[in-house]
């Protein structure tokens, strides 16, 4: 098995090899066509920073207020209801905002309750199939000065809800 | 939506700082986040440069054009059948580096396909086709989760993989509910583009 994670450090370099590669052998001018694309991506990146100072402030002031540990107060004997277990409360509620905070508390979780836990592979389950929310929803609509976003947040959340529900269900009974 | 999210987190946070007593806190967190996100934008301007530019060269080199082929029977279910050249290209471009777990690459590569769709779109209001590419996007399908991998093994676990077959399927659960529920509300609302 750890033959397949030999291959996911290969898929980078071999990328660059195949770029190497589209260099040689393109007849069309490859340097323009890069210089072109890349001065593109510069620029949207310009566009980004408005809009992600305005959600790193706000998640921030999430994380600092204490806000996050009053969402794990009030939602623990929800999800204690459904069948959650406890330890990866925060996994949940940390999810739609934030990966790095994620990361650091499934490390900690880990560290706590070893890798091979119930919790632990739920948390995993969760982490492997979805990613952040907010920052992913501003992203992509920001970097097209999109303005009215409709249902993609409702949808979103909708989608999350659902996750948690599978990740539970196929970590309670086929784990 | 940015400007709600926005004001909801703050008023959130506010009157929880207040319960909590962590009010100097925030005020603290709030300097050290602006750094946060300059900090986040100049690591992602040379993924942005390197993959707009990487994409461009495949593109013109027609490498591209292949990899919309294989991929185009299967956008067509999600997206529906109007998708323009442009629209098949960056889509599977960005499919395939999520898939592969390029994350950095994932990223720029998206935000050409979201680009292609609302080029001509000056009022401001997300079509139907970004909105299913944003939400696809927040429960991405990975084939080899490898941070996850090596967080446990890290600490110790007796088999690292055996949460991966699980993961797949979670993931495909998921994005069929995502597909699904991005139609439905597509249809409720009607497509007021």
């Amino acid at each position: 098995m750890t033959f397949f994670l030999g291959i996911t450090k290969y898929i980078m370099p071999l990328l660059l090899l195949l770029f190497a590669f589209v260099f040689i052998f393109s007849k069309n001018n490859p340097i323009d066509s890069f210089i072109k694309g890349a001065k593109e991506g510069a620029l949207c990146c310009y566009n980004l920073l408005p809009s992600l100072l305005l959600i790193m402030c706000g998640v921030s002031a999430l994380f600092s207020s204490g806000a996050v540990d009053l969402a794990c107060d009030a939602l623990s004997p929800v999800l204690d209801f459904l069948g959650v277990p406890q330890e990866m409360l925060s996994t949940i509620v940390l999810r739609p905002f934030s990966g790095s905070a994620v990361t650091a508390v499934a490390d900690k979780m880990f560290n706590q309750y070893g890798a091979d836990s119930d919790a632990s592979k739920i948390a995993c389950l969760l982490m492997g199939s979805t990613d952040t929310i907010i920052y992913t929803l501003s992203m992509y609509f920001s970097a097209v000065n999109i303005k009215r976003t409709r249902y993609a947040l409702p949808a979103s959340l909708l989608v999350f809800i659902f996750s948690v529900f599978v990740c539970v269900t196929v970590g309670n009974h086929m784990l | 939506m940015l400007g709600k999210t926005f004001s909801f987190m703050i008023v959130v946070s506010f009157f929880s700082a207040l319960l909590t007593g962590r009010v100097y806190e925030m005020g603290i967190g709030f300097a050290s986040s602006l750094s946060d996100a300059v900090n986040l934008c100049i690591s992602l301007l040379g993924m942005m440069c390197f993959w707009s530019g990487f994409m461009n060269v495949l593109r013109e080199s027609g490498a591209l054009n292949l990899l919309s082929k294989a991929f185009k029977p299967f956008l067509r279910i999600i997206y529906g059948k109007d998708l323009t050249n442009e629209n098949l290209q960056t889509l599977s471009a960005s499919v395939s580096a999520n898939f592969l777990g390029l994350g950095n690459a994932a990223l720029p590569l998206g935000i050409k396909a979201v680009n292609s769709f609302e080029k001509n779109n000056k009022t401001g209001v997300a079509s139907d086709n970004t909105i299913m590419f944003a939400v696809l996007n927040t429960v991405p399908f990975q084939l080899i989760p490898s941070t996850l991998i090596a967080l446990r093994t890290n600490y110790g676990s007796e088999n690292p993989f055996d949460v991966v077959p699980y993961i797949w399927l979670c993931s495909v659960l998921i994005n069929v509910f995502a597909v699904i529920v991005c139609k439905m509300m597509s249809l409720k609302r009607g497509s007021k583009r």
